[in-house]
């Protein structure tokens, strides 16, 4: 099947930071999650995405297409969000999705109204007395009602409670019943992506590290924990992001039947990665 | 039918997923040609990924226990019912097993369990 995003070797160069010869492939009917820390490109991808920064080499389809000439078609079918966005503080939340709402074909005002009842959100209340998580609700009730086959969202859950964050993860997975529909968000909170994504996207410092099914990930690698004693030249080869203290060590493994075989005869701990424990041990391993 | 899985278990969730079906059609909870929920259904009931439901459907279908129409879904498969038979009997042969050797080691010869064998048969159809 076409892949709904494709990137082919796509740079875009900035004084300070760069994103270099990514390639990727988003297919559709997925929840795929963009990972990576603080400044390392996972916006600049989504931007990219939505065309709204241009590249300076490479090429991006959406839906098989080029952007450029068919724009008006292929926006109206991407919901897309940011962390921040600013509204226009003295509209209400009404007189806001007023001004938004003609942008797209296929608005649908009962998806819309459904939408803010679910996240108590008052159609007259003025945009500048919502708190941050309140007006991300808004955000996504906009990004939520026209129907869209691709949702491109830039931190979704920022500045959301963590009950609310895994109510929002019922609503993709609502909108997933759909296998026409794609989700692409990029996080910091890896936590709902270890449950529900599909696939997950690594960048680092510009760089695609992995775009890989996430339960792959979690089937390569595991977290060792032991005691030091343990740690000859051969094992220390098998660890990434190894961290040493006087009463142990712990790190990231893709040898985990290696580990596995030492048996219980040594205090050893084998753990089930998370996202977070694979981003955190591959930047340990960076910087050692 | 039940799923109940952990996400904090090694086990991946997959396999979770399978084994607890096959325990379902073991005791008989699902019966062949019984509906399955959809792959992305059940992804949304256990809040997983659809990539984790969909591979544990395969491995069943691979092994046979479901079986996917397309347009109509998953469902136990006719098939299945052999395998159950397999493993209720499976279960006989092993307490079976158990009791030869016990037997064995305080000195039992077979007439003398094949005798007590018969014996329990009769007790137990007496009180059943």
């Amino acid at each position: 099947m076409e892949p709904v995003v494709s990137m082919k070797n796509v740079s875009k160069r900035y004084d300070r930071f760069a994103l270099e010869q990514v390639s990727l492939m988003i297919p559709r009917g997925y929840l795929t999650g963009i990972i990576g820390p603080n400044g390392s490109g996972k916006t600049t991808l989504i931007r990219l995405m939505l065309d709204l920064i241009h590249p300076d080499e490479g090429e991006i389809t959406l839906f098989g297409k080029h952007l450029a000439g068919n724009e008006r078609v292929i926006k109206s079918r991407i919901g897309f969000l940011f962390a921040q966005t600013d509204f226009y503080g003295d509209q209400t939340v009404n007189s806001m999705k007023k001004m938004i709402a003609p942008f797209y074909d296929s608005w649908n005002e009962a998806t819309f109204h459904g939408y803010l009842d679910r996240f108590g959100l008052h159609p007259e209340t003025k945009m500048k007395k919502l708190s941050q998580g309140m007006t991300m609700k808004f955000s996504l009730a906009l990004a939520l009602s026209h129907d869209a086959e691709l949702l491109l969202l830039d931190e979704p859950t920022a500045g959301l409670d963590p009950v609310f964050r895994r109510e929002l993860m019922d609503i993709f997975s609502e909108i997933l019943q759909d296998e026409t529909k794609t989700i692409v968000m990029a996080t910091h909170n890896t936590r709902e992506l270890d449950e529900r994504a599909d696939f997950v996207i690594y960048v680092d410092r510009g760089e695609m590290i992995f775009n890989r099914p996430k339960d792959e990930l979690f089937q390569q690698y595991a977290v060792i924990k032991g005691p030091r004693a343990l740690l000859d030249d051969d094992r220390k080869g098998t660890l990434i992001g190894m961290r040493q203290t006087e009463i142990g060590f712990h790190g990231l493994t893709d040898q985990v039947s290696q580990w596995e075989a030492l048996g219980s005869d040594h205090p050893l701990v084998v753990e089930k990665p998370t996202l977070e424990d694979i981003l955190y041990y591959f930047q340990m391993e960076k910087r050692s | 039918m039940n799923i109940i899985i952990s996400n904090r278990s090694k086990e991946p969730i997959y396999v979770q997923i399978k084994e607890q079906i096959k325990q379902s059609v073991l005791n008989q909870t699902l019966h062949p040609g019984e509906p399955l929920p959809s792959i992305r259904k059940l992804a949304k009931e256990l809040q997983v990924s659809v990539i984790t439901t969909k591979r544990a459907y395969e491995e069943l279908e691979r092994e046979g226990f479901v079986e996917s129409v397309v347009g109509r879904g998953s469902f136990i498969a006719g098939q299945s019912e052999e395998w159950v038979r397999e493993q209720q009997l499976k279960r006989i042969e092993d307490k079976l097993t158990e009791a030869v050797e016990e037997g064995r080691r305080i000195g039992l010869s077979l007439s003398e369990l094949k005798e007590m064998l018969e014996l329990i048969d009769d007790q137990t159809k007496a009180e059943g």
